[in-house]
């Protein structure tokens, strides 16, 4: 990702900074085509499934 | 494993008096970064607070702040001092605010506050304003990056009025 506030950006549109920063605006823009409850369940499977994540690592790294 | 969804239905459930606001506000919006709790602003009135106890009484809420996690348990003559509560619960982490930093207090943050019409019920949430406005007032890099997002979903909003369905 790029740092913040790089002067090129201000000459972009909002949407072209985001992608200019380095975040994958598809991820966003599949989002905007969900409802706001979508959006908080779709949230909450990808948290467990990052925590899970997390979880087995910090295991994986007790074990080593 | 957090349920967040599972939280913020009982306190909807339990009609306790609230707005949605921080990553948790920023992810209704459309913002792709991930949170791990729900931030709410609300009235720290007697009546409210007996409220939220009472949602989320069964689900070993605990000060997740305090050293030795103190439980969560409204003592009378505490009641008066309270001005934030950070909570820890089976369904997962709830921090309940009665100030958001660049907007004041409840009432004024309810002002900037949107319907939300979800399938467990209806709620308020920060408008996408106003939620810019309180990131760039904590100014931290995480915060830059909702911006950052959530200044293109407004401007990608624009021409439809930016209105949320559930």
């Amino acid at each position: 990702m790029q740092k913040l506030a790089q002067p090129m950006t201000s000459q972009l549109s909002a949407w072209q900074a985001a992608e200019e920063y380095g975040f994958d605006m598809s991820l966003v823009e599949d989002n905007l085509r969900l409802t706001p409850w979508e959006r908080i369940c779709r949230h909450s499977r990808a948290l467990n499934m990052a925590l899970t994540l997390r979880e087995a690592m910090e295991k994986c790294h007790a074990g080593t | 494993m957090p349920e967040l969804e599972s939280l913020l239905e009982r306190l909807i459930r339990h009609d306790v008096e609230f707005v949605i606001v921080g990553g948790f506000a920023a992810l209704a919006h459309g913002v792709s970064l991930m949170t791990e709790d729900i931030d709410i602003c609300c009235p720290f009135a007697d009546e409210n607070l007996r409220k939220l106890e009472r949602a989320i009484s069964d689900l070993h809420p605990v000060h997740r702040m305090t050293p030795n996690r103190l439980p969560f348990q409204l003592a009378p003559d505490l009641l008066p001092t309270l001005k934030n509560l950070y909570l820890r619960t089976d369904l997962g982490v709830l921090d309940c605010l009665s100030n958001v930093k660049g907007l004041g207090d409840y009432p004024a943050v309810k002002e900037v506050s949107i319907p939300l019409e979800l399938p467990i019920g209806t709620c308020r949430l920060l408008g996408i304003e106003a939620l810019i406005k309180a990131k760039e007032a904590m100014g931290g890099p995480r915060d830059k990056q909702t911006i950052l997002q959530l200044k293109a979903i407004q401007e990608r909003n624009k021409p439809s009025g930016g209105t949320l369905d559930s």
